[in-house]
């Protein structure tokens, strides 16, 4: 029975709407105090600020596609284009000794290439986004084996280059977990605020009624691939930083992560929903349960395990309280 | 509920099927309230009413998709409660839809045993689910040829094929949701020829149809339902087809204080078309004054909806002669151009064309008028509320705030967000939009239902030129100046004001 059907029984659970909107909060500080309990390390500073730091690339990577997400598309390439930015920022440096910021903008135009082919793919060609950026992410991986050899790129950086992931601004904030907030605050502006977040968000709650309202669904799937590939792109270049290393298969594992975060956060705040902070949420769990699980010596399988587990609890819970739209 | 054992009327048989006092709400809305309904062996029943009246709500009940929220069910003397569609059919209750369930590439046989395979050695044994199936046809008298793929069938076969599959699983209550809806008339006539033969037989069939020359040519007796109760039962014999139309129609429309709003020569009027040909439907001439509202009557999928968003830029059309549209000198190529020049549609099936799932009232209320509420592509978020905030207050939508999700609303208040949607976009006066309204009352209660109508006159009054097509002609009789008729894929009779009744309207799109 549709959701509209049993809506006067939904008025007096109140707190079932409440515990729908922050349960998933309330989880994250359940896991929180369960590992400061269980770990006398969790809770310190230098921990703490070491959690926000392995997160960052995370956020950045997961706030693009959470955008893509909200307008009612899949981004498999995520890990793909992450991977692929991050060596050629680090070849652009290395080998053809361009200045920092133009090797990181090539690598970042780079990804948001991949991420408008993908768009153009949906739009034009009507491949549905899950199948059209699963074939964009083994084309971002042969790119990126065709540039490097395959083999990691070794050489010292311009030493500022580090500062991306090791320098910390007045000394304190780490400029990693600056840039995630810059990422975190500008995407959910354009989400919340900007004429071009909601036109988005209207397409990926119903294209038809989307485009029945004069919306430009086609220009919208676009660019929410291109932002999903530019945050992948951020969040590779940020990884090489903090690997000193260009590493060809460093994204990968990023896909996973980003998209049970999403999904995590879908439970969150707006239930059904794609939403930044949503995400955001997402991310600290994940982020909470590797350092947590590390520091009570969680044997390495554990956290794969956790990985599976904790993307099907995510993705159940956000089937039951609102619809995902796979296609 | 009381002890209503009320003998079938019209039929002194035992009915294979009772049903007594079914009620089933949705919502706040009563779909059905106390309908008895009997379908005895041997009969064919005609079940009748307008849109909403609870026809659909009532066989979806009777064949397990549904359960009442009151009432009974008794098949051959017994009580029976269905779950499911599955326990329906096992109790021998069978269902053609409107929407033939034939898979194309399978062969008829295969369509006609989907499902039930006999099976030898776990492989599907294809010679006896061939024999089985010819048995089947051979036992109703189908010439069909059933090894042949089904893609070369016509849609009269099919429908055919159809229910030979819904009797596969051998019922006694056969029930048809407008079988001869998408039929040409030799079709019709074969169908009739064998529903009849099932009908010897001795199956109880319950036919749903719009058509009531059909239901008057066919049918041993017919149930009216009006506004979800039960207003007529008797055999078809003792009435006429005009009397059950007026049933159905049930209170006399009340005249309010309609006034024409029509701009009397209006040497351009916003909309005028001659020569249109959108998919099947031809379109000869059109025209749409300033604050004149114009009707479309038709049956359902008469290709109105095709129409409506061709003239919204949301559908394509063909141009033969003239189109002249809110002063374009053709059709508009996108929904963005139409509304540029103040074209807007509302369109038919809300939930799939209009509703943002999971957003809110004041989202939902926004999303036509974006680049309205923005400055240099930020949302005003001030503007954004105010706007949200008046039209909630204009239109009286009852709703606990702008944040309240969408679907939480009743069909009514979606609707008035839906044209609140538009009312962002126009602003203050609707003096050069055309509105094209789709079904724009549908599965809205009356009371919304009177307040969208005052909300369409007032358009009108300001001057916006309003085409309005809808499957219930009460609507198009207390809205509209004139009203074009849809029969046969061509807009043909435009019948004035004066003219207007719902028998003339019904017996113009049959």
């Amino acid at each position: 029975m549709s959701a509209a059907l049993s809506e006067p029984s939904r008025r007096k659970t109140d707190l079932g709407g409440l515990a729908a909107r922050y349960g998933t909060v309330g989880a994250a500080v359940a896991i929180f105090l369960v590992f400061a309990l269980a770990s006398g390390r969790f809770v310190s500073a230098a921990n703490i600020s070491n959690i926000l730091v392995q997160i960052s690339v995370l956020m950045v990577i997961s706030s693009g596609l959470t955008v893509a997400v909200a307008s009612g598309e899949f981004d498999l390439s995520v890990g793909q284009i992450a991977g692929l930015s991050g060596v050629l920022v680090a070849g652009l440096m290395a080998w053809s000794g361009l200045p920092i910021p133009v090797a990181i903008l090539l690598a970042v135009i780079a990804g948001m290439v991949l991420g408008a082919v993908s768009g153009l793919l949906v739009t034009r060609l009507r491949i549905p986004s899950l199948i059209a950026t699963l074939a964009m992410g083994p084309i971002a991986l042969g790119l990126n084996y065709a540039y490097d050899g395959g083999d990691s790129i070794y050489t010292e950086f311009p030493k500022p280059f580090y500062l991306i992931a090791t320098g910390r601004i007045f000394g304190v904030i780490p400029v990693p977990i600056l840039i995630a907030v810059v990422v975190v605050v500008a995407f959910s502006v354009l989400v919340n605020r900007t004429r071009l977040g909601r036109a988005l968000v209207a397409t990926g709650a119903n294209l038809q009624a989307a485009r029945l309202s004069g919306i430009d669904v086609n220009r919208c799937r676009l660019i929410a691939l291109t932002l999903s590939a530019f945050g992948a792109a951020m969040g590779g270049i940020m990884l090489t930083a903090r690997l000193g290393t260009g590493q060809p298969g460093a994204g990968e594992p990023y896909l996973m992560d980003s998209l049970t975060a999403v999904f995590l956060g879908m439970t969150a705040f707006k239930p059904g929903r794609a939403t930044v902070q949503g995400t955001l949420v997402g991310v600290v769990i994940i982020g909470m349960l590797d350092n947590g699980l590390n520091l009570l010596g969680a044997p390495f399988y554990v956290q794969n395990e956790v990985r599976g587990v904790v993307m099907i609890a995510a993705v159940s819970l956000a089937v039951l309280r609102g619809e995902i739209r796979f296609f | 509920m009381s002890d209503c054992v009320t003998a079938p009327s019209g039929s002194d048989a035992k009915p294979l099927l009772q049903a007594s006092g079914i009620a089933k709400s949705f919502g706040g809305n009563r779909a059905l309230s106390g309908v008895d309904l009997a379908v005895p062996g041997g009969e064919m029943l005609a079940l009748v009413g307008a849109n909403g009246a609870g026809k659909s709500t009532l066989v979806k009940i009777v064949c397990g998709a549904m359960m009442p929220d009151a009432g009974t069910l008794e098949l051959g003397g017994q009580t029976v409660q269905f779950r499911d569609v599955g326990d329906a059919m096992a109790a021998g209750i069978a269902v053609a839809h409107q929407q033939v369930a034939i898979i194309r590439p399978l062969t008829g046989a295969e369509n006609i045993m989907l499902g039930r395979e006999p099976l030898r050695g776990g492989l599907i044994d294809r010679r006896a689910l061939a024999a089985s199936a010819q048995a089947l046809a051979d036992r109703f008298g189908v010439g069909i040829d059933l090894s042949l793929e089904c893609d070369g069938l016509s849609l009269g076969e099919l429908k055919i094929l159809d229910i030979l599959k819904a009797l596969a699983t051998g019922p006694r209550i056969l029930i048809l949701d407008e079988p001869t809806a998408s039929l040409t008339l030799a079709e019709t006539q074969r169908l009739f020829v064998f529903l009849a033969d099932l009908k010897r037989r001795g199956l109880g069939i319950l036919f749903i149809s719009h058509h009531m020359n059909e239901v008057f040519a066919q049918c041993d007796r017919v149930v009216v339902l009006k506004d979800g109760r039960k207003v007529h039962d008797g055999p078809i014999a003792e009435t006429t087809l005009q009397a059950v139309v007026r049933l159905m129609v049930g209170r006399a429309i009340e005249e309010t204080d309609w006034t024409s709003h029509a701009t009397v020569a209006d040497a351009t009027p916003p909309v005028s078309l001659a020569g249109l040909r959108v998919g099947p439907l031809d379109v000869p001439e059109l025209t749409v004054r300033r604050g004149e509202v114009v009707g479309i009557a038709g049956v359902l999928g008469a290709g109105q909806t095709d129409l409506l968003e061709c003239l919204a830029g949301a559908a394509p059309g063909r141009a033969a002669r003239r189109v002249r549209l809110a002063g374009l000198e053709r059709l508009p190529g996108s929904v963005a151009e139409a509304l540029d020049h103040g074209i807007y549609l509302v369109a038919d099936d809300r939930l799939r064309k209009a509703v943002f799932r999971g957003l809110s009232v004041g989202e939902n209320m926004l999303t036509g008028s974006l680049a309205q509420i923005s400055h240099r592509g930020f949302v005003r978020s001030g503007v954004a509320q105010s706007t949200v905030r008046d039209l909630i207050a204009r239109l009286r939508v009852k709703c606990s705030g702008p944040h309240q999700d969408m679907l939480q609303l009743s069909g009514g208040n979606q609707q008035k967000v839906v044209f609140a949607r538009w009312l962002a976009r126009i602003g203050g006066a609707a003096d050069s939009a055309v509105l094209l309204l789709d079904n724009p009352t549908e599965g809205v209660d009356v009371g919304s239902k009177a307040e969208l109508y005052a909300l369409i006159r007032e358009m009108a009054r300001q001057g916006a030129a309003v085409l309005i097509a809808s499957a219930e002609f009460s609507e198009l009789i207390a809205l509209c100046d004139r009203v074009y008729c849809i029969a046969h894929h061509r807009i043909g009779t435009c019948v004035p004001r004066a003219e207007l009744s719902e028998d003339r309207l019904l017996l113009e799109v049959n």
